[in-house]
């Protein structure tokens, strides 16, 4: 079931069309990546998925009925540039934002101790934001996402200006929170994370969507049915192979149309061909990326 | 709790515990209270150090008119500014004089037989300066002084008085009988008496008619104070919002209208709670003076009608301008239409008071940004037909529907945008499209 669908969104600025028609659904309880280039019309997306602002024309449905300001209080939200009230205690900025969830005071004072117990920072609690260090103030950000125990999460650039632990330290929260079935939106353009943390995708450019479905299926689609091998030398006697690329120690195999890898490799051994290692060549996603990035640019040129 | 006044539980918190509003709230009667300590003891102090250089004047008799042994009778001493006309109200006049008096000390008048005789005593610096009473005093009427100069708004006709009482008293002895020769030498007193609507002497005294300024008076200034103060906070409060995108979080909680409504109400919160404290440093003390104050309970009420309408409308439109810009410096600009609006029936001043029922007034109190301070102003000047406060209230009131509107509008727009700051025109048309 998904969590959150668009059906055919539509919202312009002034003559700008910010997002063109777009429909997705998020499905509950996965981790979702909303990918684009800068300006792609990502940030207008998760504004109107936020009831932040309307869609000029289209439907956002919330649980499969048409969202509304109540559902705000289940979805939460970390912007990319953020930034907390430094002047106040981080008990004080942690009860506020779960009191706007729609906590009452007591369950916000309950759920705000339990989390900073959780992320090891109870000890802080009483302290200014503004003295605590850049990394403790990213992590009060991130606690102030889920201390409200929200169904959605939408995260927008979550690990940047993160040092590597906090770095796994994060990520091992998603994990922990994405187990208890919240449903996680991850908008970055870090595309090793989306690799490692999404189920599924959606990327959008010019405001048109232009790449959409599981991770697995996207890097089936746009991987080549090539072999990379670590193998003693190649020369053009294999006749299911079409070409050879070496890729420093690795040797990138093409076989010839219509020709399954298990095939090249029985007819390498036959020949004598030393292997030590192979693997199924993919694309990385960094590169599904920028090529379907640089091909809608072309179209809308065009 | 709801939504919006979460929002404005934070604010007001916020907002009272800032360090400039604690000082403002606390620091502002306290800093009147001692400039006016200092003025005060200034005045005291110099007048103290006149005292100590008591002053001595000369006269030259040329004329023979003048009987100087009646220096004592016409009184030869004479309290320097003292018997200035000032308007002072006479039960206080009295008792300002003897004081002024025993503070400034007195003008000694010493008789010379001859200029001569004057100029080398002013040379010895015994006196400052003579009178000369002309042979031909009778026919021209003229008494010359010659005198060195004080400074600047100092007495530079010193025991003038006494002089013109002395020439009176000298021209009518003899003539007149010693009653009718007293009125002569001493000019009339005047002694006034205040009524009431309904003829009745008024007990207030001539104090009531400067009192009944004092509502109008201490609300355009609490308002005016308390608008630039309180809105300044929400101002600043916006901006470190937006600058650092807190704003998006809140707005991904609640609608920019809870939003708005909490951040005003906060605010109001915050500039009532500065007044409250503001009238219990410095009304509470000057209780006593109620008595004397012709305080309109009319006028009170009028006060406590418009004070919240005015504040939540300039607090709504500054807190909807403020959020187009991307700092605070840049809101200020924006927000300072709005403040430069509040006070312009200050500007016609002259004119509110002088025809307060004419039609310039009457407009400026439909006009809902000018309506509070006009209607304070014409309420302290004169009886302003109820209909017309009415009116005005109505306006007002209405006005704050479309206003909110406006601002609401001016706040979503401005909280989620970051960059240039937009032109008048700019504005306009996305209010349009909004």
């Amino acid at each position: 079931m998904s969590k959150i669908t668009l059906e055919n969104v539509w919202k312009r600025f002034d003559s700008k069309v910010a997002v063109a028609g777009v429909s997705f659904a998020v499905p509950e309880g996965k981790v979702f990546g909303l990918l684009g280039p800068n300006g792609a019309g990502k940030t207008t997306l998760i504004r109107m998925m936020m009831d932040i602002i309307k869609p000029d024309s289209g439907t956002i449905l919330y649980n499969g009925h048409v969202l509304t300001s109540d559902d705000k209080d289940r979805i939460t939200y970390l912007p990319e540039e953020r930034g907390l009230y430094r002047k106040q205690k981080v008990r004080d900025v942690l009860e506020y934002f779960a009191e706007l969830k729609g906590l009452s005071r007591r369950d916000a004072r309950r759920r705000t101790l339990e989390y900073l117990v959780k992320l090891g920072m109870d000890d802080v609690a009483q302290r200014k934001i503004e003295e605590l260090s850049k990394g403790n103030q990213q992590k009060i950000q991130i606690a102030a996402t889920f201390v409200s125990d929200p169904e959605v999460v939408i995260l927008d650039e979550p690990f940047v200006g993160l040092d590597p632990l906090n770095v796994r330290a994060t990520k091992n929260l998603l994990a922990e929170e994405g187990k208890k079935g919240k449903t996680i939106l991850l908008s970055t353009h870090q595309m090793n994370q989306v690799e490692e943390l999404c189920d599924e995708l959606m990327m959008i450019n010019f405001g048109k969507r232009v790449l959409y479905g599981p991770l697995e299926d996207i890097l089936q689609r746009y991987s080549e049915s090539a072999l990379l091998l670590e193998c003693s030398p190649l020369d053009d006697s294999i006749p299911e192979i079409e070409r050879v690329v070496s890729q420093g120690k690795l040797q990138k195999i093409y076989p010839k149309p219509g020709i399954p890898p298990h095939t090249v490799l029985q007819s390498m051994i036959e020949r004598g061909i030393q292997i030590e290692s192979f693997q199924k060549a993919t694309t990385p996603l960094e590169e599904i990326f920028i090529k379907v990035a640089e091909e809608s640019s072309q179209e809308v040129r065009k | 709790m709801n939504k919006s006044m979460l929002v404005a539980r934070r604010e007001y918190l916020s907002t009272v515990s800032r360090k400039g509003f604690i000082v403002a709230t606390i620091g502002m009667p306290l800093f009147f209270l001692v400039l006016y300590g200092i003025i005060g003891g200034a005045t005291y102090l110099s007048m103290r150090q006149q005292k100590e250089k008591a002053e001595n004047v000369g006269i030259v008799d040329e004329s023979g008119l003048v009987r100087f042994g009646l220096l004592a009778k016409v009184g030869n001493t004479e309290a320097q500014k003292a018997s200035a006309e000032a308007e002072v109200p006479s039960e206080f006049r009295n008792r300002g004089r003897q004081e002024l008096a025993r503070l400034a000390g007195v003008v000694q008048i010493k008789a010379f037989k001859t200029r001569a005789e004057a100029g080398e005593a002013f040379q010895r610096k015994e006196i400052r300066g003579y009178y000369i009473i002309p042979s031909d005093f009778l026919q021209n009427g003229v008494v010359q002084l010659e005198i060195k100069k004080g400074a600047f708004m100092s007495d530079n006709e010193p025991g003038w008085n006494s002089v013109k009482r002395l020439i009176a008293a000298s021209l009518v002895e003899g003539k007149l009988d010693e009653a009718p020769a007293r009125r002569v030498w001493t000019p009339p007193a005047l002694k006034s008496q205040a009524l009431a609507e309904n003829g009745q002497p008024d007990k207030r005294g001539e104090f009531s008619e400067v009192s009944s300024f004092v509502v109008p008076y201490v609300f355009t200034l609490l308002f005016l104070l308390s608008i630039m103060s309180s809105a300044g906070y929400l101002l600043q409060g916006v901006a470190e919002e937006k600058e650092n995108r807190v704003i998006e979080i809140l707005l991904s909680s609640v609608t920019p209208n809870q939003l708005l409504a909490g951040k005003v109400i906060g605010l109001c919160g915050a500039g009532l709670t500065q007044i409250a404290v503001w009238i219990s440093i410095v009304v509470i003390p000057s209780v006593f003076l109620l008595p004397f104050l012709d305080l309109r309970w009319g006028q009170l009420v009028v006060a406590l009608v418009f004070f919240p309408l005015g504040f939540v409308l300039f607090g709504t439109l500054m807190a909807g301008s403020g959020a187009l810009g991307n700092n605070i410096k840049e809101s200020q600009q924006l927000s300072i239409v709005w403040s430069m609006s509040s006070v312009i029936p200050m500007f016609f001043i002259s004119v509110i008071l002088s025809q307060p029922n004419g039609t310039f007034a009457r407009v400026l109190s439909y006009i809902p940004l000018t309506a509070p301070i006009t209607i304070m102003m014409r309420v302290g000047a004169t009886q302003v037909p109820w209909w017309d406060i009415t009116l005005s209230a109505v306006i007002l009131f209405a006005s704050l529907f479309v206003f909110i509107r406006l601002a609401a509008k001016m706040f979503r727009l401005g909280t989620l945008m970051y960059g240039k700051r937009p032109s008048v025109v700019e504005i306009i048309r996305w209010l349009k499209a909004a």
